[in-house]
């Protein structure tokens, strides 16, 4: 794991220990070319502030967006985004292809925790 | 929702321990399967379940080939459960870094670690001269003063070390050269020509150390990519590239003409 990437899940460590609502995006597929590949991982806070990279620098403003809302709604949804180079090669966006991007609600928030104890009680008890 | 936390909580304990380990995700399914998870771990039980065995089952197989691989790499995947339905499962993938182990702590050291340490690698420096290994000279690294006779019970190697010899000695050369090869270590470079490889493979068979020549294709020597490197610095590219190639199964070229950026695994 890249020392970029290493930082997102320091990040999510962080927002662990502070019982901060965050989510995390990551690349799940990718066809044709792309400057980041399966595995590549942003968190994105309630704010929007991001951490690590999923793409170029083309895609980060627009999932940061679609995360805020995933972090109200509490569920995980896949973004498609389909990169024509000819369409956007105007805009210097020097990543073509289609990407798809998981991104899920990470709620560590303390009424979370308590009930992640519950069930891992459950678990321990089963 | 909540059990998904569990999952991903022992994945994200394992990336801290360092353990190797795999985060499956449904992405693709009926709404009730849906972002259901498994964080598959090394010698350990799972956590979590996709509560379908014939998925579960498929998944965990090819979690544990990922597992046996050198450098395996996350994808999605399309599978069947017991209903005979294709389910896209993402399999999110965690084995520790490689770990750069340069021998000799000299001046051209130095910027090997240092891009080395850049590009996510564990580096351990292993020198006896505690006055060049030191922490000043070495910020990223860890640091093993030994000499070569107490290599065997100072320094450990496993299949993810990556050599490189550089004592600028060459009996050290040698010694450090026998020990690299009793080892899995998949990459042993030796800094030099091949005349003085050739110098120091003929001592040790003198010295009675024969080596398979599945043991030799393991050592690079010359050390590097032919960049047409001169200074410390480039030199230190030319080898942290070549570790980079051999790692991912690349040869290491130049990419112009090339179809595909990326191998497949």
């Amino acid at each position: 794991m890249m020392n970029e990437q290493l930082q997102v899940i320091s990040a999510i460590q962080e927002c662990k220990a502070e019982k901060l609502p965050c989510a995390l995006a990551t690349v799940i597929k990718v066809k044709g070319s792309a400057y980041r590949k399966e595995g590549a991982k942003m968190l994105i806070d309630a704010d929007g502030g991001t951490v690590g990279l999923i793409s170029g620098g083309c895609l980060e403003a627009d999932v940061a967006e679609v995360a805020k809302e995933v972090i109200k709604t509490k569920t995980p949804i896949i973004k498609t985004y389909h990169l024509d180079e000819e369409e956007v090669w105007g805009l210097g966006l020097g990543c073509p292809g289609t990407v798809f991007i998981y991104i899920e609600p990470l709620m560590y928030t303390p009424q979370n925790i308590e009930e992640v104890d519950e069930c891992a009680k459950a678990i321990a008890a089963f | 929702m909540q059990k998904q936390l569990l999952p991903f909580d022992a994945w994200l304990e394992a990336i801290d321990q360092q353990q190797p380990a795999v985060l499956m995700t449904i992405t693709e399914a009926s709404s009730s399967q849906k972002n259901k998870r498994v964080c598959y771990l090394e010698n350990q039980p799972s956590i979590g379940s996709f509560h379908d065995q014939v998925l579960e089952a498929a998944a965990k197989s090819i979690a544990q080939e990922k597992l046996g691989q050198s450098n395996p790499k996350p994808e999605s995947l399309l599978l069947q459960d017991e209903n005979k339905l294709d389910v896209g499962v993402f399999f999110d993938v965690f084995v520790p870094s490689p770990t750069l182990m340069v021998f000799g702590a000299g001046h051209d050291a130095i910027p090997v670690v240092k891009y080395a340490a850049e590009c996510g690698m564990k580096t351990i420096v292993v020198d006896q001269r505690s006055l060049y290994n030191n922490e000043e000279r070495f910020p990223h690294a860890e640091r093993i003063i030994a000499r070569p006779e107490n290599f065997t019970e100072c320094i450990r190697l496993t299949n993810r070390t990556y050599i490189v010899v550089m004592n600028h000695h060459i009996e050290k050369d040698k010694q450090t050269l026998k020990f690299a090869l009793s080892s899995q270590a998949p990459y042993i470079g030796v800094l030099g020509p091949k005349s003085r490889r050739i110098k120091i493979l003929d001592q040790l068979y003198l010295e009675g150390c024969h080596f398979t020549n599945q043991d030799l294709q393991r050592i690079h020597s010359p050390i590097g990519l032919d960049i047409g490197a001169v200074s410390s610095e480039e030199i230190a590219i030319s080898i942290v590239a070549e570790v980079i190639a051999v790692r991912t199964r690349h040869k290491g070229g130049f990419l112009q003409g090339a179809e595909f950026i990326h191998q497949s695994p």
